[in-house]
């Protein structure tokens, strides 16, 4: 390419060359250095010449390097046709000229061999420049200080030697391989690297080609460069920069910076992990002693600042120690170049500061040390142009404080749900100090704010956008015309602020991530509800805009559905949540949108469990079950809320909207669905109610638990079961509960008329055991089994007289006793013990009764006592069981029972211990089967008298129509139907079955 | 086993899913009386829905005995609105009939069925009105009067009509 160009070195117009170069780096051969083809010995001489006379003559002329050796960094330059009369001849000056061009761009052109590790050690080992160089230097840059030509000349070809090196030789030195270890050591040694190398080229730049011109105006330190005034400087860095810039592999050194900043940040702010020895940052400063651990901890970030000055400032100085100065033009001067005002600066606000940092909280060694690597990171990514002001560094560095805010509120407050909430203020607190303190440091660390400088200098650093802001509020500021006086203290005031407006957004968000961590978690606050209040009570902040509304609303509703509304829930649980949802979103949304939103789905599913009924009303009438029961304790709380009674507010009905008076009344909420309901007080018994519209559902329930209460015990006053139902009067209504009132009537009435019949037939009789009945309206109480057995005989005696006396009583009335409801106080002799019941049933009491009777037998078989005592098989069965488990019966083989008189007999031989329970689950079985088998039977008949006949198939199908569904394999229903053939109730005939013909 | 007390979780698993337009209220009703029907078990009565359609029964009568209808045994379909039982079931005779008070294709003229209807007839009272009217008919609005006619004068040819027109439905 290179020698293309040098064959039409006037053809190319310097813009397409340019373009050109843009894309093709120029390469190495290119911008060799003159061949070493002219003798140096003879430009010995002449440097000291255009010192002085040729200095006016010289800007104007510029040799024309016709050669191809630097072509490339001449191409603009067209021969000049007027050489200057009482300068040396042109043929002369182009000889200088190219000799000094040649020496110079020889001794300016680096090595190919890569940098040494730092600029100290560069500069030790570089050879200082001959005389003869600095010479050409000097001829080539300060010499033609008026003509801008030349010297831009030589700057652009450094500028492009300096390109080619980077690429060449400091590129390869930084690419990230696409797996690291240390990816924290990675980043150090690149940004090292890319420091000194930058360093090292603005270092000769300064050195040698820049000549400091305005000594009047104090020179910054070299890493106060964008400041500088001095254009050509800014053009070089901004070209070198953006050349670093492109030459970092883009997603990958993003990750790398973001993960590196990630953990130091992380560590910064306090977050566990990454070190992980930093738990105890929740504690606050208070009082003298903590007060100098936080001065010093002030002093430690003030430290870490001025490290990072420093890392650069100790190689400036150097920078100052070597300037090439023969004849007092200072090239660097080190006492101005360390930064030392800029410093001052900075100490001083930090010292301002200090008032306010002391209200901190403590910083431990850790958290500084990861501070301090922050900003000087930060700083090293400022000097290489790849930090802030809108470029990559600002980018990723605002996705490690966005990925940092979320992961502190989760690691800090996830779970977190003590009451009264202090995660909120918690959290303001990290942001506005922690956080807020962080991102201030690193983003404006670098520059002094206070100073007017520093403030055009931040300007420029700031993202359009906030430049712009920034722009304005100065407008306003000249307008108000209060703020031109001094315009520092201006400075000051908007900065805080700034400050102020920052950190209240960055609060904004945290709020809403701090939302969004308890919408994830509202199942589990709900589940552990009440100790979870503070969680709802930070959400509560949170929702208060429509869509954070829907998206807790959804969020929760889909855990509800994976989490709870599954077949694997328990009812109860199922139940137990949803009366802690009702609480808590109670607190949490007084006017109960949200809980009408989410409560739907739970609701629906509860409809379609067989059992919510059942446990619900368990619940309620918790107290009335007897102990130990396994639903008692379950939602016995229900029974407690029933006992509140219904909130006053909603008994109102419709008639509240209708209350002008009403001077709190407010529409209903915006995203209140069509169906809302308003409620206004937190009744979960009424939610629950409201889950069917059919009371009969309820009472019937309520009337077996009822039942069995009334009936299990032998007690006359129930006192909590007429609170118990006059409360759920209030729900239902009078006339719904008016079978449970009979029911507590009947009882009361039983307990009058039981001593009446007593006293009346006498029958305190003496040997013989007493009697008192319970008398039951039969219509009103729920159906009973009619399981008849032959009690003894005293008491069928006894019996039969209080029949009398009741038809006495009562004229024109029956009794009809239900001979296996009730229970026995029985109380058995043996030879060595007594054994005492008090409360057997009457089948366990009249079982055991046949052993003792007469002492006629004290040998019985099942079947035998079974027929005896005309009662049911399975029945026997279970007394003897009980029996046997109270170590009254035995068996002696054959299925034949015993009494066992002495306990030593039973250690003898022990009796097989058959458990109570498996026979007890048989019998259910078998009576529920009874009476499924009769539903079937009938319904079979009345199919197939009615649709004629059928084959098997059609009548399974047709079975689907028996309430509460039929569950029969087409086997079972064959053999079923079989045997209705054998009673002669169906026919099968022609694949179908039928009723046979009369 | 027992009526189950949850309606609601009962009906959907049963493959005869009521209609929608069907009013929660309407199935439970009917539920109910087959239910009753069935557990009942009134001699000479007897019906059930057909195709699983809770909305359509097949009813049966038994003729009433000391009646011509004596031993035999006659079909009818009820088909219930969608408002029952604030309306009455639409009923007909489906076995072909010599009745005065029914005509040639099985329509009845029963007051309960028409204007007399209230809400807590049901189907078992039903066709134990349609029972007894078979041996009681109402021959002053007669809907069949060659029926109405022979019911007092000539009940040997009434029996040969009844024979002639009575076919038994074979299934």
């Amino acid at each position: 390419m290179a020698a293309f160009l040098s064959q039409h070195p006037i053809s190319y117009p310097q813009g397409r060359k340019r373009i050109f170069e843009s894309v093709f780096p120029p390469s190495a051969s290119s911008t060799l250095p003159t061949p070493l083809a002219t003798p140096t010995s003879s430009f010995v001489a002449p440097p000291s010449q255009p010192s002085q006379p040729s200095q006016p003559s010289q800007p104007s002329q510029t040799p024309t390097p016709s050669h191809g050796y630097n072509t490339r960094h001449h191409p603009n330059v067209t021969p000049s046709p007027a050489p200057i009369s009482f300068a040396p001849s042109p043929a002369a000056i182009f000889a200088r000229e190219s000799r000094a061009w040649h020496l110079a761009t020889t001794y300016l052109s680096f090595p190919a061999d890569p940098f040494p590790g730092s600029l100290r050690v560069y500069v030790q080992t570089h050879q200082d420049p001959t005389r003869d160089v600095a010479e050409a230097i000097r001829y080539l840059t300060i010499h033609h200080a008026e003509n801008p030509t030349p010297e831009t000349s030589l700057l652009e070809w450094y500028t492009c030697e300096v390109r080619r090196h980077f690429l060449a030789h400091v590129r390869p030195e930084i690419s990230i391989p696409t797996e690291y270890n240390d990816g924290a050591r990675l980043l150090e040694e690149i940004l090292g690297r890319l420091t000194t190398a930058q360093s090292i080229y603005l270092f000769r730049l300064r050195t040698y080609i820049i000549p400091e011109k305005k000594k009047g105006r104090a020179r910054r330190n070299l890493d106060s460069w964008d400041e500088s005034d001095d254009s050509k400087v800014q053009a070089f860095v901004r070209s070198l920069n953006s050349i670093i810039s492109y030459s970092l592999p883009d997603p990958a050194w993003n990750k790398l910076v973001y993960e590196d900043f990630l953990e130091l940040c992380g560590t910064a702010v306090g977050l566990p992990g990454g070190d992980g020895d930093d738990d105890d940052d929740t504690v606050l400063d208070d009082g003298g002693e903590a007060g100098s651990d936080s001065m010093s901890g002030n002093e430690d970030v003030y430290q870490g600042v001025r490290l990072s000055q420093q890392s650069f400032a100790t190689e400036t100085d150097f920078d100052g120690d070597i300037v090439v100065d023969d004849d007092g033009v200072a090239i660097g001067n080190p006492r101005d170049m360390d930064g030392i005002d800029e410093f001052d600066v900075y100490r001083q606000r930090a010292e301002e500061k200090a008032e306010e940092k002391r209200k901190k909280r403590k910083e431990e060694k850790p958290r500084e040390k990861a501070r301090k690597k922050v900003l000087e990171i930060w700083a090293a990514m400022e000097k290489l142009g790849v930090g802030g002001g809108g470029r990559r560094g600002e980018r990723v560095f605002a996705e490690v404080i966005n990925t940092l805010l979320t992961t502190y509120i989760n690691a800090h407050f996830a779970g977190v749900w003590e009451t009264p909430s202090k995660v909120g203020n918690d959290l303001d607190r990290w942001v506005e100090h922690v956080l807020g303190q962080l991102v201030l440091d690193v983003l404006f660390s670098s520059k002094s704010v206070n100073s007017p400088e520093g403030w055009a200098a931040r300007l420029k650093k700031l993202s359009p956008r906030e430049s712009f802001r920034a722009s304005r509020q100065s407008l306003d500021n000249r307008k108000k015309g209060v703020m031109e006086v001094d315009a520092g203290a201006g400075v000051g005031e908007d900065d805080i602020k700034r400050r102020k407006e920052d950190l209240e957004s960055w609060k904004r968000i945290a709020v809403g991530r701090l939302g969004r961590l308890r919408v994830g978690e509202l199942f589990d606050i709900v589940v552990e509800w009440p100790e979870s209040l503070g969680g709802v009570e930070d959400l509560k902040s949170y929702i208060i805009s429509p869509q954070t509304r829907l998206h807790l609303t959804t969020t929760f509703t889909s855990a509800l559905s994976t989490r709870l509304l599954h077949p694997a829930a328990a009812t109860s649980d199922i139940l137990r949540a949803y009366i802690s949802l009702i609480r808590a979103f109670t607190v949490l949304d007084p006017r109960g949108v949200l809980l009408d939103r989410v409560s739907r789905g739970i609701r629906r599913y509860l409809r379609e469990r067989d059992d919510t009924v059942r446990v619900i009303v368990r619940g309620i009438m918790s107290e009335s079950l007897p102990d130990g029961s396994e639903d008692a304790e379950d939602l016995s709380e229900l029974a407690q809320e029933l006992g509140k009674g219904i909130p006053a507010t909603q008994q109102g009905g419709g008639l509240e909207e209708l209350d002008y008076d009403d001077l709190s009344w407010a529409p209903d909420p915006v995203d209140a669905g069509p169906e809302f309901r308003r409620s206004k007080g937190l009744d979960v018994v009424g939610s629950l109610i409201s889950l069917w519209e059919s009371k009969e559902v309820w009472t019937k329930e309520v009337a077996a638990v009822l039942s069995s209460r009334l009936l299990g015990s032998d007690e006359w006053l129930f006192e909590k079961e007429i609170r118990t139902i006059e409360l759920l009067k209030l729900r239902f209504g009078e006339t719904t509960m008016q079978g449970c009132d009979v029911m507590l009537k009947d009882i009361a009435d039983s307990k009058r008329s039981d001593a009446h019949i007593r006293a009346e037939e006498n029958l305190k009789i003496a040997g013989l055991p007493e009697i008192h009945t319970k008398i039951l309206s039969r219509l009103f109480w729920p159906t009973m089994k009619e399981d008849g057995f032959q009690v003894p005989l005293e008491i069928r005696k006894l019996q039969e007289c209080y029949e009398r006396g009741f038809e006495t009583l009562k004229k024109k009335r029956k009794l009809t006793w239900l001979q296996n409801m009730g229970t026995v106080e029985v109380e058995l002799e043996f030879e060595d013990r007594v054994v005492q019941v008090p409360d057997a049933t009457t089948w366990q009491a009249a079982v055991i009764h046949q052993f003792d009777e007469a002492e006629r037998c004290d040998k019985w078989a099942v079947p035998q006592l079974a027929d005896n005592l005309e009662m049911e098989e399975s029945l026997v069965k279970k007394a003897v069981q009980f029996w046997q488990s109270r170590d009254v019966l035995k068996e002696i083989g054959n299925g034949i029972y015993t009494v066992i008189e002495n306990l030593e007999e039973l250690e003898a031989n022990s009796p097989p211990q058959t458990s109570v329970t498996t026979a007890e689950e048989e019998e259910e079985v078998t009576d529920e089967k009874k009476r499924e088998r009769m539903v079937v039977e009938q319904f079979v008949v009345g199919m197939l008298t009615n649709g004629g006949a059928m084959p098997l198939e059609r009548i399974s199908i047709m079975l689907g129509l028996v309430p509460g569904g039929f569950s029969w394999g087409q086997e079972e229903l064959r053999e079923f139907l079989s045997r209705m053939k054998l009673e002669g109730k169906v026919e099968y005939k022609g694949g179908s079955w039928r009723i046979p013909k009369a | 086993m027992a009526a189950s007390p949850y309606p609601r979780g009962s009906v959907p698993s049963s493959p005869f899913s009521p209609l929608r337009s069907r009013t929660h209220n309407q199935i439970c009703r009917l539920q109910t009386e087959l239910m009753q029907l069935m557990m009942s078990t009134t001699p000479g009565i007897s019906a059930f829905p057909t195709d699983g359609n809770l909305q359509h029964w097949t009813g049966t009568i038994n003729g009433p005995e000391g009646t011509p209808y004596e031993s035999l045994t006659f079909k009818l379909s009820l088909e219930f609105p969608s408002n029952y039982p604030m309306a009455p079931p639409t009923v007909l005779f489906t076995t072909p009939m010599f009745h005065p008070n029914v005509d040639m294709s099985g329509r009845i003229c029963l007051d309960i069925l028409k204007d007399k209807w209230s809400a807590v007839y049901n189907v078992q009272s039903i066709l134990l009105s349609l029972q007894s009217l078979l041996g009681e008919p109402n021959n002053k609005s007669p809907l069949n009067g060659q029926a109405a006619e022979l019911w007092d004068k000539d009940p040997k040819e009434y029996k040969r009509l009844l024979m002639l027109r009575h076919k038994e439905a074979e299934d």
